[in-house]
């Protein structure tokens, strides 16, 4: 029997003890005696959101699948346990073997939110690795970050000492090779490292300085030894269909946000809203072939045992393959009592068809997400979705038997005035109005219901909306009022529900997102002080993280109340994601003058990534660039170098 | 066609409660590849059923529980294909199909097989005599709170049998919807019966078997694969 790290004791005092005792089917369990490598993979959150997240599960498969490695996962403790560990002094452990993490070789994170960096300090904090890279030991384990977030990764500098750009079938091989390498050849810490920053896609921070003007604004950069290199390159998969993918799922006794199996359908997306970093810095899109997913999705199911299935991707109506997989699955599954989950699709006659087999229309919504109130504001964004694509949509759905529609919005978008916040509650009173018009009384069951809801939206790196300005928080909550006051004076208000995320949170993570590297004592302070699960809205105290900005010195408007000149070098800038800064500052400009882009199966723009040579970049256009700018040709512009 | 499986909870699944040890069980009906039966009705579920759930930390070897299979024919490799299919910590070690008319297993439990080993400062002869003076009483009276009063309750009737063996207390207790006594209670009496705080003493507690209203193993019934 594996021995567990906790007793039975505390075992029973906490909150859900199954996060933490592991033994989950098909988790991997090695004998520890013949492996050179020991990765921990953490997701520095509460283990059910952690699971949920597949990520991970392809890394575990694919560091698994070598046999001198063997990878083991470990999660954020919830308070409840947190407090005890410090109590009792008890080494955080991973949950396979059960074994404190400091024996480990590596302690990888992946970075999906800005408002889990704290979440990073306790998990190191617990197993008694110290915080900063630099007062690391040899024998500690090199702690690497990966994901979307690592893209700016200087925030987070001072505390990692590699960090991984890219789809983790690439390099992750090699480095564990060069790791290996090194420690036959007796080699240090600082050799490893060295070599490290030669692998294809890996940053090590420790390697570059920062240098910066005097008005605080970063000059540079840069290498400090002739082993690392002036840019850091994204690395990609080319060909998705070759890759790696977990046929044996982990499967979690405790419910998890994402009880099922995941099939991720391709990578990228073909859209480029202006706001979007995952549009980005997953360019290009890159599709799995229909089979290959249906082969893919009967050994994931057998496997695990799972009752559900869902398809995963950044747009998944934009999927090519979608009309024929969801047939098959549809068939495949019907049979074997097994329910298909589907992402929020495109509202149209196709989607409405397959929502209607899969789900209870009387109990389901059909959602848009418009993201702005108003025409030029979806223009300034790049949205593609047109005040009629939704209109017909919902008509449709209307008809189709839906009365529940939900809605998402973006408040504190560049640009944005009142006309188009009250653009918000305008377009809900009308397709509240549609109802009533097209749907015969006789026929109408209960009434209908519009839900908006509105995030603030926050700039990121990467994105055209790099150089934008935030809002002072009440601005930001004059605006939600706004909308809310307007919504509640429209002539159907009680079908019109409208609900808002908090303004403190959103000026956080706008922080963190564009911070560089002196940000990083602020996020240290505000753990010292107490700050832990700051994305669980409940359980963030913004009071603490201002008073670690005023402690550390660091001013939080200069991060968010200040449009970025032309000109500014970004703390981001020596990472090369594929897409180029002049592509980037076009769109904003483009954006400035409320102009649309053709999405990639439309027209390329040539914002960089055709320099991979893969994906919809290889492929014949349907149209021929629209828009008056001339396009320059795919691949001319050859990533940032 | 009813199955019944009895199954154990070793290691890290003692933390597991009863529903998802049920979720999890359609998982390895699933990955096992044997066709459930489903309930009717708009979200149709396997059917599936435990016959007592057991206290979070406790470790068994005598869990059961009943679910409709599509065929039970081959109830031997069904047995194997199950086996394969679960996890270590959470072995299956038996199937028998069960008869057209058998009671539920929920409904069959009358009573539980308990082993509770002695804590290490608890003497073996101490234990022996507690045991014999709690057993040698003809009522045992005590105080049991409902939801709306405190109401006295004779709790010998339900204590079938209990000795010592190999270092542990075993016991028969009354288990199911109609009398249900915890091995807890039982520990209880004989840490007063020593003048020992029952909460100085930690018992290591397994649910050896679950029996009907006559006392036979609830495994008993039907044909064994
Ligand atoms: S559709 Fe737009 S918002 Fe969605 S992932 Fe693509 S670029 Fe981002
Ligand atoms: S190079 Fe062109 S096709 Fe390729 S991702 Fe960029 S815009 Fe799209």
């Amino acid at each position: 029997m594996r021995k567990l790290a906790l007793t039975d004791e505390i075992l029973m005092r906490v909150e859900k003890p199954a996060r933490y005792v592991g033994g989950e089917l098909n988790a991997v369990i090695k004998n520890k005696d013949r492996i050179d490598i020991r990765f921990a993979m953490c997701f520095p959150d509460v283990y059910e959101i952690g699971m949920s997240y597949l990520g991970i599960q392809i890394l575990y498969d694919l560091f698994n699948r070598r046999e001198d490695t063997w990878c083991e996962r470990v999660y954020s403790p919830w308070p409840d346990l947190d407090a005890i560990m410090r109590e009792k002094k008890i080494p955080l452990f991973a949950l396979e073997s059960q074994d404190p993490l400091k024996d480990f070789d590596f302690l990888g994170f992946t970075l999906q939110y800005e408002m889990g960096y704290t979440n990073i300090l306790q998990v190191l904090d617990l197993a008694g690795i110290p915080l900063l890279a630099k007062d690391r030991a040899e024998n500690d384990p090199l702690v690497i970050g990966g994901g979307p977030c690592s893209y700016n990764p200087e925030p987070l500098a001072d505390f990692f000492d590699l960090f991984y750009m890219g789809e983790g079938e690439v390099s992750y091989g090699e480095l564990l090779d060069r790791y290996k390498a090194n420690k036959a050849a007796g080699g240090s810490r600082m050799d490893f490292l060295k070599a490290a920053a030669g692998v294809p896609g890996i940053y090590v921070p420790a390697l570059y300085e920062a240098v910066y003007n005097e008005d605080g604004t970063l000059a540079a950069t840069r290498p400090l030894v002739p082993e690392a290199p002036g840019k850091i390159r994204r690395v990609i998969v080319n060909d998705l269909d070759d890759t790696v993918y977990p046929d044996k799922l982990i499967v979690p006794y405790v419910r998890s946000f994402q009880d099922r199996v995941t099939l991720e359908v391709m990578r990228g997306c073909i859209r480029g809203c202006r706001f979007c970093q995952a549009g980005m810095v997953y360019r290009p899109l890159r599709e799995r072939s229909a089979d290959w997913l249906k082969a893919q999705a009967e050994k994931m199911l057998r496997a695990s045992g799972y009752d559900e299935i869902t398809l995963s991707s950044l747009s998944t109506s934009d999927y090519t393959g979608l009309p024929e997989l969801t047939d098959h699955l549809i068939e495949e599954c019907g049979r074997q009592h097994i329910n298909i989950s589907l992402p929020s699709l495109r509202i149209d006659a196709f989607s409405l068809d397959v929502m209607s087999k899969v789900q209870d229309v009387r109990k389901s919504s059909v959602t848009f997400a418009p993201e702005a109130g108003t025409q030029r504001m979806r223009d300034v964004i790049n949205k593609g979705l047109t005040e009629e694509d939704i209109f017909r949509g919902a008509s449709e759905a209307f008809h189709g038997g839906w009365n529940k529609v939900k809605l998402y919005f973006m408040l504190g978008l560049p640009t944005e005035t009142d006309e188009d916040a009250k653009g918000i509650p305008d377009l809900c009173e009308r397709l509240s109005e549609l109802y009533f018009a097209e749907i015969p009384k006789e026929e109408r069951n209960g009434r209908v219901q519009i839900t908006a809801s509105s995030s603030f939206f926050v700039p990121k790196p990467f994105t055209p909306f790099q150089w934008a300005s935030m809002l002072p928080r009440e601005e930001y909550l004059r605006r939600a009022y706004l909308v809310k006051d307007t919504m509640r004076a429209q002539k159907n208000n009680k079908s019109l529900h409208y609900e808002y995320h908090d303004a403190e949170v959103t000026l956080l993570e706008g922080i963190l997102a564009r911070g560089d590297r002196k940000v990083a004592k602020a996020i240290l302070r505000a753990y010292e002080l107490g700050c832990m699960f700051d994305a669980w809205s409940e359980r963030c105290r913004y009071d603490l993280w201002m008073q670690a900005f005023a402690e550390s010195g660091v001013d939080p408007d200069f991060y968010t109340l200040r449009e970025r000149s032309a000109d500014e070098v970004f703390p981001w800038d020596h990472i090369d994601i594929g897409v180029t800064k002049a592509f980037l500052r076009r769109e904003w400009e483009r954006a400035m003058a409320a102009r649309v882009t053709p999405n990639c199966r439309e027209a390329c723009s040539g914002c960089g990534a055709a320099s991979y040579g893969c994906g919809i970049c290889r492929l014949p256009r349907v149209k021929t660039p629209a828009g008056d700018e001339k396009s320059p040709a795919p691949g001319t512009e050859g990533g940032n170098a | 066609m009813n199955v019944r499986i009895r199954f154990g909870k070793e290691g890290m699944m003692r933390f597991i409660g009863h529903l998802d040890v049920l979720r999890t069980f359609q998982k390895i009906f699933r990955r096992a590849g044997v066709p459930m039966v489903y309930s009717k009705g708009y979200s149709p579920h396997p059917v599936m059923s435990f016959a007592l759930p057991l206290g979070l930390g406790l470790s068994s070897e005598g869990e059961y529980l009943d679910a409709a299979v599509e065929d039970g024919t081959d109830p031997e490799a069904m047995l194997a294909a199950l086996q394969a299919a679960t996890a270590k910590e959470l072995p299956v070690y038996a199937l028998r199909v069960l008869p057209e008319k058998a009671e539920n297993a929920m409904a069959a439990v009358g009573g539980a097989v308990w082993k509770a080993t002695l804590p290490a400062n608890m003497p073996l002869e101490g234990a022996e005599t507690a045991l014999k003076a709690i057993l040698a009483r003809e009522a045992i009276i005590l105080p049991k709170k409902t939801k709306t009063r405190e109401i006295e309750l004779d709790i010998r009737p339900m204590i079938h049998s209990a000795g010592i063996e190999d270092g542990a207390v075993v016991m028969t207790l009354a288990a199911g919807s109609r009398a249900n006594l915890s091995p807890d209670m039982v520990l209880d009496l004989i840490a007063k019966e020593l003048g020992t705080e029952p909460e100085s003493l930690s018992w290591q507690i397994r649910r050896m078997d679950l029996l009907d209203h006559e006392l036979r193993p609830l495994g008993a019934c039907g044909e064994e694969a």
